[in-house]
């Protein structure tokens, strides 16, 4: 079955946007995280190491790529954390230092979104954003999560309640 | 106390993504990224640990082979000086003072002979 799209830097290039917001919701929307795991996302697609089946939209199979891509970016990273790897050097950039993209969050109301996002469990946060952020119907959001539609419609209406009492007015 | 409805949450998550487009890289730029100077360091690092526990690895096999090369020599010289002698069963120097007067009697069992003049005599 050959349904790779033929012009596969084409159709990375066209849900290019979508996929910087899906993998910044991958990855605590640090900026330079999500970079590194776009990066890593793109090259196993183009390189052929993740091959679409065509068993969904190539954008759900791609979320899903980066989705894995950034859990083993996770991984990793908590090990790192463990010192199971020798740490490298202490001046790694890390996202302390706002870019432009958090300078423009900050500013905006979203960075209100943002901090409510992070205290819901990462199931919640990954179905909201697939539904809310990319408009995706929960059953393409379960397909990217790997998860059934049950389990994410649950996800979706317990994080969307927390959701919505985090943001309510005081 | 209202509570944000769907669509407050939609345009909420709206707001966030015009913010997130605003501050996104190309795909170009994507792409050509290369790992950080942070994980190449923590790659060498990671080949530097391997090579010192291949390092250290190495050293205590020698160490073992060294102890029993030499272990294999000392029992090759003690041979070669014994000579025949290292054959000969061990002895206490000691074993001399135990030889005392009537010990052959304690360590073999006597044999009763009798004479022929003695047997020509019973009727």
């Amino acid at each position: 079955m050959d349904d790779e799209p033929r012009d596969l830097q084409g159709e990375l290039e066209r849900l290019h946007q979508d996929s910087y917001g899906w993998a910044l919701a991958c990855c605590r929307r640090r900026p330079a995280e999500a970079c590194e795991v776009l990066h890593a996302a793109y090259l196993k697609v183009l390189e052929g190491r993740a091959r679409f089946g065509g068993r969904s939209a190539f954008r759900t199979w791609l979320f899903g790529v980066i989705r894995r891509t950034a859990a083993e970016h996770r991984r990793r990273e908590a090990l790192l954390r463990l010192r199971l790897i020798t740490l490298g050097d202490a001046s790694e950039p890390r996202d302390s230092a706002p870019g432009p993209a958090d300078r423009v969050e900050r500013a905006d109301q979203a960075a209100r979104l943002a901090s409510a996002l992070a205290r819901l469990s990462r199931r919640q946060r990954e179905v909201l954003d697939l539904v809310f952020y990319h408009d995706l119907p929960i059953s393409e959001a379960a397909a990217v999560m790997g998860v059934g539609v049950g389990s994410a419609r649950r996800h979706y209406e317990r994080g969307k309640a927390r959701l919505r009492a985090l943001l309510a007015p005081s | 106390m209202t509570l944000p409805d769907d669509p407050w949450l939609r345009e909420a998550f709206a707001r966030l993504r015009r913010a997130d487009r605003a501050g996104a890289p190309s795909l170009t730029a994507v792409l050509a990224a290369r790992p950080g100077p942070g994980r190449r360091a923590r790659l060498t690092a990671l080949a530097w640990a391997g090579a010192a526990v291949t390092v250290a690895l190495l050293a205590a096999a020698g160490q073992r082979a060294g102890q029993e090369w030499s272990a294999a020599r000392s029992a090759a010289q003690i041979a070669q000086v014994l000579g025949p002698f290292g054959e000969v069963p061990w002895r206490s120097p000691t074993d001399g003072l135990l030889r005392t007067p009537g010990y052959a009697l304690l360590v073999a069992t006597p044999t009763i002979t009798i004479a022929d003049s003695l047997m020509k005599s019973v009727p």
